[in-house]
């Protein structure tokens, strides 16, 4: 991938750097993991289930600034569901990630929004519907539509992907990335309290937090 | 073999001699049998003949069928066990994770139970591992795989204060990074370390585990986290709270080598009084209560 650099080694010039701390919620086996790891690494395998958490960065070099992403890869279990604030705490962002063959974790991505919703403002944190697995659209039990219908009524970006056959999965990432560097111009032609500072990823341990406490 | 042969006898009177040599490494050849004994799992089949079959026929709940089918070809994929989808191993596995969500349906399937119903299956065939995984899931970590994971939350807590004692340099940046323990023990200690460390070593650390109980997990978890973020030389490199994670989940091959990893668990023994002693504080302070007191305590020490 032409945008990836390695942290430190982003040439001398005026564009701000920023680090966006990600999540990916939803249902196991949706493919969270997977989307990660395609993204990441371009590839596709068969991982183990996550237990607890893991871990992606990718570090985005564009026109208009760096941008390191920092991406919490969780457990998708129900019984973990009571831990997982801890996982999401201070993010940016937020992947709802649902398999279009299977109605129920479309449900439960619903659930997920509303968790998202009771601890964040909505100008706090970009949120993506994601439907994954379009390589099964033999099997699909979520169309388009209600995917693109729920995330317009909630004001989320929305996306179909494959992780498998690698249909979309950059989409969805930069899509994300662009609407955070949106919102990022637009507290900057109107600044409040909430406005994040930027980071220069070249000094290592300089890090951004937003101000919510 | 004698020890094997005659259990009761050096179970009741000579007990640490089965602690030392649990600490050296018990022979693969006896391994699986060894484990049956030290975790009661062999008397607790004899006293429930044909339980297991009656299990085993039973069709289960398609809520937890569905899920345990998933996560069947994700369980060590290099194992020969486990190479072949519909394998021996694979169908073992399923038959075991069944019958456990249909012996305690309250509790159902956790993820994190494969991986130790897997490494349990390597040593012995399914009935075995069966009563194995339930001493596992009852004895030695019980709570761990219920609902919202309280227990699991509460030995993170203890884990934490513990490693104030050990390692205060490691326990003030963890502190200063807000990182909590659930963040960086769940797989460890859910997964009794078979996910993380390499495979001679789980063995090794399994071996103590059976015999001595959860502190040996607690112990293990003290030394990657002393290594690994103990001195301020070695926190250089990871000044945030992402930085250290990752740090904790690719953890030094160094410290997790066998002999340096199985050494340095033994050389805390002194630390076993400083363990009670802190449970009880706990238990009167807190007043926590049940679990606190089983996962405190070593192992079953007199089976049957």
């Amino acid at each position: 991938m032409a945008q990836t650099v390695t942290p430190g080694t982003s040439p001398e010039s005026s564009r701000p750097s920023y680090m966006y701390k990600m999540v990916l919620l939803g249902s196991m086996s949706v493919g969270k993991s997977s989307l990660a790891y395609r993204y990441v690494k371009n590839d596709f395998r068969e991982l183990l289930p996550t237990v607890g958490c893991s871990f992606f960065t990718q570090t985005l070099n564009l026109d208009e600034a760096t941008v390191k992403l920092e991406i919490w890869d969780t457990a998708g279990q129900e019984k973990y569901q009571s831990v997982c604030h801890l996982y999401y705490r201070d993010a940016h962002t937020a992947l709802l990630v649902y398999d279009i063959a299977n109605k129920q974790t479309f449900s439960r991505a619903k659930i997920w929004l509303e968790e998202l919703e009771k601890r964040f403002l909505p100008d706090e944190i970009v949120i993506a519907l994601v439907g994954n697995k379009t390589d099964l659209g033999a099997e699909r039990e979520v169309t388009t539509e209600e995917g693109e219908e729920f995330a317009r009524t909630k004001g989320l970006l929305f996306m179909e992907t494959s992780a498998k056959s690698n249909y979309q999965v950059n989409d969805v990432f930069m899509a994300v990335v662009h609407e955070l560097l949106r919102r990022e111009k637009e507290k900057a032609s109107n600044p409040s309290p909430y406005g994040r500072s930027t980071v220069d990823l070249g000094v290592s341990g300089a890090r951004t937090r937003c101000c919510r406490t | 073999m004698d020890m094997l042969n005659n259990w009761d006898k050096w179970m009741a009177k000579k007990h640490k001699k089965i602690r030392l040599r649990c600490q050296k490494g018990i022979p693969p050849s006896l391994r699986g049998r060894a484990w049956q004994y030290l975790s009661g799992s062999k008397v607790k089949l004899e006293q429930n003949m044909g339980k297991f079959d009656e299990l085993d026929l039973l069709t289960g709940d398609p809520k937890w069928l569905d899920v345990i089918e998933r996560d069947l070809h994700r369980q060590f994929p290099f194992h020969e066990m486990f190479v072949s989808r519909g394998g021996h191993g694979y169908q073992d596995l399923f038959r075991v994770l069944k019958a456990y969500t249909l012996y305690r349906p309250e509790e159902g399937y956790c993820q994190a139970q494969a991986p130790i119903a897997a490494v349990l299956l390597m040593h012995m065939p399914a009935e075995q591992a069966f009563w194995c995984l339930v001493q596992i899931c009852e004895k030695y970590l019980p709570g761990y795989y219920s609902e919202k994971l309280e227990a699991i939350q509460l030995d993170g807590q203890i884990l934490f204060s513990l490693l104030h004692k050990v390692s205060p340099v490691a326990y003030k940046h963890l502190s200063k990074q807000k990182i909590d323990p659930i963040l960086y023990m769940t797989e460890w200690f859910m997964c009794a370390f078979s996910r993380t460390l390499p495979w001679s070593s789980v063995l090794r650390v399994w071996d103590m585990f059976f015999c001595e109980g959860v502190k040996i997990i607690f112990r293990v978890g003290l030394v990657l986290l002393k290594h690994t973020l103990g001195s301020s030389d070695k926190l250089k490199s990871c000044q945030g709270q992402y930085e250290t994670m990752e740090r904790l989940r690719a953890l030094s091959p160094k410290i997790m080598q066998e002999a340096f990893l199985v050494q340095e668990v033994r050389c805390w023994r002194w630390f076993g009084g400083q363990f009670a002693q802190f449970g009880q504080c706990c238990l009167t302070g807190l007043s926590l209560g049940g679990h606190m007191r089983r996962s405190m305590g070593a192992a079953p020490k007199k089976l049957g």
